[in-house]
């Protein structure tokens, strides 16, 4: 290609822009995880007894699970017993109010990361709880959501203030049997955020939350809880950043989602953790449960990610539609570069009468990587006129990726209609030539191929998301040139 | 997940049998390994990936034991078709043994060489084959071990270098209880050759056939292997089939599987030199209570090889099938090819039908793609039949007829393609209107 070598060996060796520590005093718990570890957690939160039940419950069966190994990913063993499972920053003793209360080295760690909170709080209108490590430190734009009624805050102040609708949900979507990590995360879970929208509202702005991994050796347990009554809206957005660390760590979320009748949840994704060195070397390992309850009629689902991050990715967004007319939607960018190994899809469970689901998935290969699309779509015998429409596309960029497409498509009722189609390409040669000639440098006119690539992912997005994720992709990229 | 059959206990009952089987020596040593292999992997069950749509459960209360010879007369072969034409030569094996009474036709020997593994260890000779293709944990090749275990006899074929014979046909009658059919097909560079095999069931006697087939295609040679499998209501077909394909080779497989009450192909090609080629199509027809199970796994080992699979099923009645399918390109398997087409037709209120057609992609210059479809008939193509007077049963006959054409279509051999277009026919309702239609 026309890129001269030092440009390219000055791309090549770009270090993750994101990394770096914050040095906070935080109580954190030493590793190792028995019974007693779950009951400090579990006082430490201040929880009623139902939730240290639910917890110990997860515990013992999580002790007769065997870690999963049927995905197409790669990594050494993990020693649960050599990672903390709790860890406070100490400067939340006294409960911030407002981002003035928070401990500035925090909010200079956002401005790093290119996320000055408070700033893009006013300007964009988004109320954001902030998660650093494991418990929320700020939330804004409590009043304006409160005035509407909407229920958004850190999961902890959940199970104090509202503990009969976390009875009630929590486990409802994912229960505590469900999976390995599902069933760690409900023993051991640190906090997240929760939402309830109420009744016929609609959420007067999108909710945000930025997650960091912080503290050295601490695995995160996030849960998210979000329950949309009947007839509301409510828009979601999780991004997500690491700092450089060599060693690996674990992050096992579970995320809930519940749609009760007419209501529309949508949830987005952008998750740029450290993915590893070149060499491979550290990454976040992220392992995470994530499924919708379609529950009432007409209700409606829709997960966008993109994922760029992590070294290991093991990811299935997932929709279970049991109302009538429910609808499932899954837009995926999946980007895995130098040793990155993801392993993600989801899964799509006709239930109801009339419900469709649409499942767009773009993945991009790099440099020695593997990405790897795995989805179910199921049809019961119940869900008479279920429709679902899938398409799955990876690009390759490299002799030495892989790409690869495991989906399973199970139907047990004969009106149901579904089409799944895939490719397999690279970049091709005329393409690149075209836009060489008319004078894009080689990494724009990559950049520009990939995003026409993903386009049908990047327009599912919130503005702001989109924006960032455009950027993400171009960065995430830099260096797969040859 | 329902709770898993005891998949070992059928083993169980065969393990007496193994020193009765004939061959001394090293075939004695090689079917005990066989056998020993098997034993400590166990059956597939439904938690083993490959079979998660396949439930292997009902050999649990079947006879296995491989059945005693018994006469037949060329009555009971009405069934196949005369693939004939030509001067084809046609073979006849029972129960997987073979019945030299009933051949017809022997093409003279330079152009094809036959024999039987039954002559092959009577006369002591090592295994001109590999019963196992190198799995280390057995994981997709159980069935080769069973087979490789209780075999006895089954055709050895081979073409001479540039021969071109005429077709042959096999056809493996089942009369009751376990038939252990070991096949193998070698053509050498520059060779050509149409195999058509047929699978028969004597009445509805409840037999089990486990078959194992290796074909291997030299540079340059050409393979068409057409198979009918019209077995009895009760008989089950457990077959695998690999091939390798050399440089430049080009192996056809076309697939009827219309009998038997349940089925399943485990097909495995390797493209293992440059310019290798295989095309793959299959019909599945699932109706009553029948499955109908393909697994097919195609590995792109060199580089420009290219394959092409096309498969259609239809679920009628309480009919179940699935669709299994995996491309694997490897590394340096650059300018490789690869499509695959799986559609599947729902026509009965309690029928179903999986699939999964998998991509494995480890090279960069590919162009690879699968389009998969789960359905039931096009109601604006339904109407346009209505609205032309065919009354609503004939009209789905007739588009589900149509549905399969394609396949169909991919037939080279004319008897064989009319033998299963009529076992098709007579399978949906409104017959007799529907042979007026085609005719």
């Amino acid at each position: 290609m026309a890129t001269p070598p030092n440009q390219l060996d000055d791309l090549v060796s770009q270090q993750y822009r994101h990394g770096f520590v914050t040095d906070i005093d935080a109580d954190t718990l030493p590793p190792g995880l028995d019974e007693d570890v779950i009951r400090l957690i579990s006082r430490k939160k201040q929880e009623p007894s139902f939730l240290l039940e639910w917890r110990l419950k997860a515990f013992r069966h999580w002790l007769t699970m065997r870690e999963p190994h049927w995905a197409h990913v790669r990594y050494a063993p993990i020693d649960y017993q050599a990672i903390s499972y709790f860890s406070a920053p100490k400067t939340n003793k006294d409960g911030p109010k407002s981002l003035d209360e928070v401990d500035p080295k925090l909010l200079a760690t956002y401005d790093k990361l290119g996320v000055p909170l408070h700033e893009r709080a006013r300007l964009a209108g988004v109320a954001v709880d902030a998660v650093f490590d494991s418990v929320s430190v700020a939330t804004t734009f409590k009043a304006r959501l409160a005035e509407a009624g909407v229920i958004f805050c850190p999961f902890s102040d959940a199970v104090r203030e509202h503990p009969e609708l976390v009875e009630r949900y929590l486990g409802s979507v994912v229960p505590t049997t469900d999976n390995f990590y599902a069933a760690l995360n409900s023993a051991v879970f640190s906090d997240g955020s929760f939402v309830y929208v109420p009744k016929g509202v609609r959420s007067p702005m999108e909710l945000s939350t930025y997650f960091r991994i912080n503290e050295a050796k601490t695995g995160q347990f996030e849960r998210t809880l979000i329950v949309a009554d009947e007839g509301s809206y409510v828009s979601y957005l999780e991004g997500c950043s690491a700092p450089q660390r060599d060693e690996n760590q674990l992050h096992a979320a579970v995320v809930e989602l519940v749609a009760l009748d007419d209501a529309q949840i949508k949830y987005s994704t952008v998750q740029n953790w450290y993915p590893g060195d070149e060499n491979g070397v550290g990454g976040i390992y992220n392992f995470v449960t994530k499924r919708g309850e379609c529950r009432g009629r007409n209700s409606r689902i829709s997960w966008t990610q993109v994922e760029t991050g992590s070294a290991i990715t093991w990811k299935y967004p997932s929709c279970v539609l049991l109302g009538d007319h429910s609808v499932g939607e899954f837009y995926s960018v999946a980007v895995a570069n130098h040793r990155q190994q993801a392993d993600t899809g989801t899964k799509m469970i006709h239930v109801g009468r009339n419900t469709r689901s649409t499942i767009v998935s773009k993945g991009i290969s790099a440099g020695r990587a593997q990405n790897t699309y795995r989805g179910l779509v199921k049809v019961l015998p119940s869900a008479d006129g279920a429709r679902n429409y899938t398409q799955c596309d990876s690009l390759l960029m490299g002799s030495e990726c892989g790409a690869h497409t495991y989906p399973y498509v199970e139907v047990k009722n004969p009106t149901a209609t579904l089409e799944h189609e895939a490719t397999t390409s690279k970049i091709g040669e005329d393409q690149l030539f075209y836009c060489l000639q008319r004078g894009l440098s080689a990494e724009d006119a990559i950049n520009m191929i990939v995003g026409g690539f993903c386009k049908s992912v990047f327009k599912e997005l919130p503005m702001e998301f989109a924006v960032e994720a455009q950027n993400l992709l171009a960065v995430s990229l830099e260096g797969a040139v040859g | 997940m329902s709770a898993s059959p005891r998949p070992s206990d059928p083993l169980e009952r065969l393990r007496p049998l193994l020193a009765e089987l004939p061959g001394g020596g090293a075939w004695r040593s090689q079917r005990e390994q066989l056998w020993n292999r098997l034993l400590a992997a166990g059956l597939p069950t439904t938690r083993d990936e490959p079979w998660k749509y396949a439930n292997l459960r009902l050999l649990a209360r079947r006879d296995l034991a491989p059945a005693a010879p018994r006469p037949i007369t060329p009555e009971a072969l009405a069934a196949a078709p005369d693939a004939a034409a030509g001067g084809a030569t046609r073979l006849i094996f029972v129960d997987g043994r073979y019945q030299a009474g009933l051949a017809q036709r022997l093409a003279p020997p330079s152009s094809l060489q036959l024999s039987t593994f039954a002559a092959v260890v009577e006369a002591g000779e090592p295994d001109p084959g590999t019963p196992l293709a190198g799995d280390p944990d057995l994981v997709d090749e159980r069935l080769r071990a069973w087979n490789g275990a209780f075999a006895v006899d089954g055709p050895v074929i081979r073409v001479p270098a540039r021969a071109t014979p005429p077709a042959v046909h096999v056809v493996h009658l089942a009369t009751g209880g376990g038939a252990y059919p070991r096949t193998r097909i070698a053509l050498e560079p520059g060779a050509q050759l149409e195999l058509v095999e047929t699978h028969l069931t004597l009445g509805a006697a409840e037999a089990t056939v486990v078959a194992a087939t290796e074909v291997e295609v030299g540079a340059g040679a050409e393979l068409t292997h057409t198979v009918l499998q019209v077995l009895g209501e009760r008989a089950v077909l457990l077959e695998d089939l690999a091939v390798e394909v050399g440089a430049g080779g080009h192996y056809r497989h076309r697939l009827a599987a219309l009998g038997g009450q349940f089925a399943r192909l485990d097909l495995r090609v390797r493209l293992a030199a440059a310019g290798a080629a295989v095309e793959l199509a299959g019909l599945l027809f699932a109706d009553g209570q029948r499955e109908q199970h393909v697994r097919t796994l195609v590995t792109h080992a060199a580089p420009r090889t290219s394959s092409d699979q096309l498969y259609r099923g239809v679920g009628a009645g309480r009919g179940r099938g699935s669709y299994d399918g995996k491309v694997v390109v490897g590394v340096g398997a650059a300018g490789t090819e690869s499509r695959q087409s799986s559609r599947h037709l729902l026509i009965g209120r309690e029928a179903a039908f999986d699939s999964r057609p998998q991509l494995e992609i480890n090279a960069d210059d590919v162009k690879c793609s699968h389009g998969a479809t789960t359905g039931t008939l096009d109601p604006q193509m339904l109407f346009y039949l209505l609205s032309r007077g065919i009354d609503a049963e004939t009209a789905r006959a007739l588009l589900t007829y149509a549905f399969l054409g394609e396949v169909l279509r991919r037939f080279s051999v004319e008897p064989v393609r009319r033998a299963a277009e009529q076992r098709v026919l007579g399978r949906l309702p409104s017959a007799e209107l529907l042979r007026e239609f085609v005719a």
